[in-house]
């Protein structure tokens, strides 16, 4: 059997820095193609090259034994190629039926009918779900069906999923498990990015391990197992070479800042447990879906905690409970995000402007008259101990490279003098010179008595920077490390299991 | 009336005091065998009390004072709860049935059974500051000693910690209201360690007068007790069981409490203990607990072994643990001998050994 779409020699470079590498995939008609790898192993590059989202730097692409070139992501969905995303990509404000036929509009359109097709369609799919509903009244799981019914009302013969069960309960992943299979059936040819690789050992034909954005295997998934697999994954080391894997002590545990207790919040954090100790970095590794986003966001005001039996947090012995993140801020707790660009600073304000707004935010000028030249001052003052590449504290922040950003993010958060810092994904979108200050600066932090939380989905960063590693699967901390017992196998094997 | 109003709301959504949560052990509490794994020099009924003298180390089994080595020392009429020795010679002990006796030094055979009007009927834990200066804690005004869990299950916040002069007799209440002091260690700057059971702190207070407690170590996964000096810095904190939810509910739970020492015997109360009493009738280890109705998987432990190795500001820098399926549990005192530390387990009545732990610098980890 010909492959449907194959892969040769693909590679992808951003800013000449390749996110995929000299790779050969194929993809044969029937089939469920697993595709698993670390965060930042190219799993999502590699997919959305195929999906037209990302045009390739080289290599050759076939689809049907003919070469392609894709350019945008409408040109693939002609093709039958369609994507769902792990953030579900349709119109929250319009119905189930308008998200199906979105883009396939006539010019005058019946609702009822519609409704009805929509009906028909869903109901041949056996998917129980409501055409007039909105979307943005569905579950996850509905949610992912309708992405589904999308996907082959445009009669798609490849799809990609990405991350699909991450918000899904057991009994809804086992649903979308029967669907693929019902998919296959028809001749639709699936691929499936998971971090949970007890699915792709389950659900796939074959299983493909990227790391470091290259191709580490391809092979029948009953030729894996869990250990051969996270050995697959892990087993490198370019990563570790850029980070430096952690040869040294581990810091001496300092008073306790931070003690959770059996905090829960929705689906994403359940009754979970853990302290934070000043002059430590703790580090906290999970998965897509683990939770550690979210119970970190909890503590510092950004989400709610469960309104019955929510759980306990105590900063330094003492209850807190936050509705907003100000009032977080003022106890000396500060979160910097993983999304700097949305929620990190304010694009349009200069470097000045934003560490300002951090300083206004702790409450200590309550009457908000900013003086300018105070603001330059204290904007130089972080520039300089940031070393923040830019002319001067007037230059507008979305100018500066994605580490310099993240610089002045971080110096936005300690300008309001934090008992407890909470890093999300620090690096994420950094170039490497920046990653290493970016480092330096979280261990100084730590040297200097702060109590500090990296989270971080990318095993080498963990390492190289945590004394001690808390593990988060499910919405739970279910296991503590301190650096010197950590290995990348333990770490992986306690996320995944 | 605000307050009210608050602890209704708190109730109704499972919040404050109403959270009923335990913190985790982790960081420095991080559980580990090596306090099972710790050698066993011997075994005594009840053994407790352990106190560093010139001539060796000296324990208590119930109502006789025994040293190592030498053997019985002396036999008293009651119980010996608390002892403490002095550098001069001097001892005191505290009794189950009230009291503290002065043996040796210049005080020596003075009785204490009464401070200022009141009864020493808790002698929990005693320290001479001095030869003539004995700070003693006294645990409960309602109960004895033994009557530790029955003072838990009514919620006793009735301890005192009383220093004594003892050539004239003189006493002040540094301070009151504290729920079961039962351990005391003098801070480097002068004042007092305290720790304060019931509620899970290890507290500061003045020395010379009554003031204010301040909090050195707060919410602890386990009941703090007696605390012991490193001679390496620091101190030894031991705590004589562990928190569990069970138990933090049933203590929110007045009526349940009141039924529970109404009708069943106090061996077998949901309630802390020392060791297993290894009888089918005591309270499921296993657990039966559903919270929002979930089944909780865990088992409700009753009985604990720790020990933490505290810095000069009381805060935890590693343990050692026995921990629910281990045997050395109910840890009330501890003792430096030479490089090694001493740890009386109460609950199965076994001095342990800890070898080299007094040796370790303070800031590395036993494992």
């Amino acid at each position: 059997m010909s492959p449907i779409l194959e892969l040769r020699k693909a590679t992808k470079e951003f800013r000449g820095v390749p996110a995929i590498k000299d790779i050969d995939f194929t993809l044969e008609p029937g089939e469920i193609h697993a595709i698993v790898g670390e965060n930042g192993a190219g799993k999502s590059t590699l997919t959305k090259a195929l999906a037209g989202v990302h045009k390739l730097t080289s290599g050759e692409m076939l689809f049907d034994g003919k070469p392609m070139m894709l350019s945008a992501p409408s040109e693939a969905l002609a093709l039958g190629i369609a994507m769902v995303f792990q953030e579900t990509m349709l119109v929250p404000s319009m119905t189930v039926a308008q998200n199906i036929y979105l883009g396939d509009e006539k010019l005058f359109n019946r609702l009822r009918g519609l409704y009805n097709q929509a009906q028909q369609f869903l109901a041949g799919m056996n998917f129980q779900v409501n055409p007039t509903a909105l979307v943005s009244s569905l579950g996850a799981a509905h949610k992912q069906m309708v992405e589904i019914a999308r996907a082959v009302h445009h009669k798609a013969r490849i799809i990609i999923f990405d991350e699909p069960t991450a918000s899904l309960t057991p009994e809804e992943k086992n649903h979308f498990f029967g669907l693929v299979r019902r998919l296959v059936k028809q001749g639709v040819a699936v691929i499936f990015i998971s971090h949970a690789l007890e699915e792709a050992l389950m659900l796939a034909d074959r299983i493909t391990v990227l790391r470091d954005g290259e191709l580490v295997v391809t092979a029948p998934a009953r030729e894996f197992d869990r250990e051969r697999l996270i050995q697959a994954m892990v087993g490198r080391s370019l990563s570790a070479t850029l980070h430096g894997a952690a040869q040294r002590a581990p810091r001496p545990y300092g008073r306790r800042v931070l003690s959770v207790q059996n905090l829960s919040s929705g689906s994403m954090v359940r009754n979970t447990s853990f302290s934070v100790y000043a002059g430590q970095i703790s580090g906290i590794f999970g998965l897509v879906g683990a939770g550690r986003t979210e119970m970190m966001k909890v503590v510092a005001g950004v989400i709610k905690r469960d309104l019955f039996y929510g759980g306990d947090v105590r900063l330094e012995g003492k209850q807190v409970r936050y509705r907003v993140p100000r009032q977080a801020v003022r106890d000396g707790i500060v979160y910097v995000t993983e999304d700097r660009k949305v929620e990190g600073f304010f694009e349009t304000m200069s470097i000045a402007g934003n560490i300002q707004t951090g300083d206004e935010a702790t409450g200590v000028n309550p009457l908000k008259i900013v003086s300018m030249a105070k603001a330059r001052t204290l904007a130089k003052t972080w520039i300089d101990a940031l070393s923040i590449r830019a002319i001067d504290g007037n230059a507008r922040i979305i100018e500066l490279s994605g580490g310099n950003q993240q610089k002045v993010v971080i110096a936005k958060s300690l300008v309001q003098k934090p008992k407890l810092i909470i890093f999300d994904e620090p690096t994420r979108g950094v170039d490497v010179g920046a990653i290493v200050e970016i480092h330096q600066l979280i261990n100084r932090l730590a040297d200097e008595g702060f109590a500090v939380v990296v989270i971080s989905s990318y095993l080498p960063e963990i390492m190289a920077l945590s004394d001690r590693i808390l593990v988060a699967r499910q919405g739970k901390i279910i296991e503590e490390m301190s650096i010197d017992e950590a290995t990348e196998q333990k770490i992986m094997y306690a996320a995944v299991h | 009336m605000i307050g009210v109003l608050r602890r209704a709301v708190d109730n109704f959504l499972g919040r404050g005091e109403a959270a009923v949560t335990v913190p985790v052990m982790d960081g420095p509490l991080k559980p580990n065998q090596l306090l099972e794994a710790a050698g066993r020099v011997l075994t005594a009924p009840e053994i407790d009390n352990l106190a560093a003298t010139a001539e060796g180390t000296l324990y208590t089994s119930g109502n006789t004072l025994v040293g190592i080595p030498g053997g019985e020392v002396a036999r008293f009429p009651s119980v010996i709860t608390c002892l403490a020795a002095d550098a001069g010679g001097a001892m005191a002990l505290g009794f189950e049935d009230g009291g503290i006796e002065i043996r040796g030094g210049a005080p020596n055979g003075r009785r204490f059974d009464q401070v200022n009007g009141q009864k020493l009927n808790c002698p929990t834990a005693a320290l001479f500051l001095d030869a003539s200066t004995l700070i003693v804690t006294n645990g409960s005004a309602q109960h004895r000693p033994l009557q530790w869990r029955r003072d838990l299950m009514t919620l006793g916040r009735s301890g005192t910690v009383w220093r004594l002069d003892l050539s004239t007799g003189k006493a002040l209440a540094l301070a009151s209201g504290i729920a079961w002091p039962c351990g005391i260690a003098v801070a480097p700057d002068g004042r007092l360690y305290i720790s304060e059971s019931w509620r899970h702190h290890v507290l500061l207070i003045d020395a010379a007068k009554a003031s204010r407690p301040a909090l050195a170590l707060t919410d602890p996964p386990a009941y703090p007790g007696r605390i012991a000096p490193a001679a390496k810095g620091g101190y030894w904190l031991t705590f004589f069981s562990v928190r569990n939810q069970l138990v933090e509910f049933i203590l929110r739970e007045k009526d349940y409490r009141q039924r529970m020492i109404k009708d069943v015997p106090e061996p077998f109360w949901m309630a802390p203990a020392l060791a297993s009493l290894g009888k089918f009738e005591e309270p499921l280890q296993g657990s039966g607990l559903k919270q929002m109705g979930i089944l909780k998987p865990w088992a409700a432990t009753r009985s604990y072994g720790l020990v933490v190795r505290c810095d000069d500001k009381m805060q935890p820098i590693f343990s050692y643990h026995s921990r629910a399926d281990g045997t050395i549990h109910g840890i009330t005192s501890v003792c430096e001998e030479r490089s090694d530390l001493l740890v009386a387990a109460k609950g199965p009545g076994v001095l342990a050994r800890l070898s080299g732990a007094a040796d370790r610098p303070m800031g590395t980890s036993p494992s």
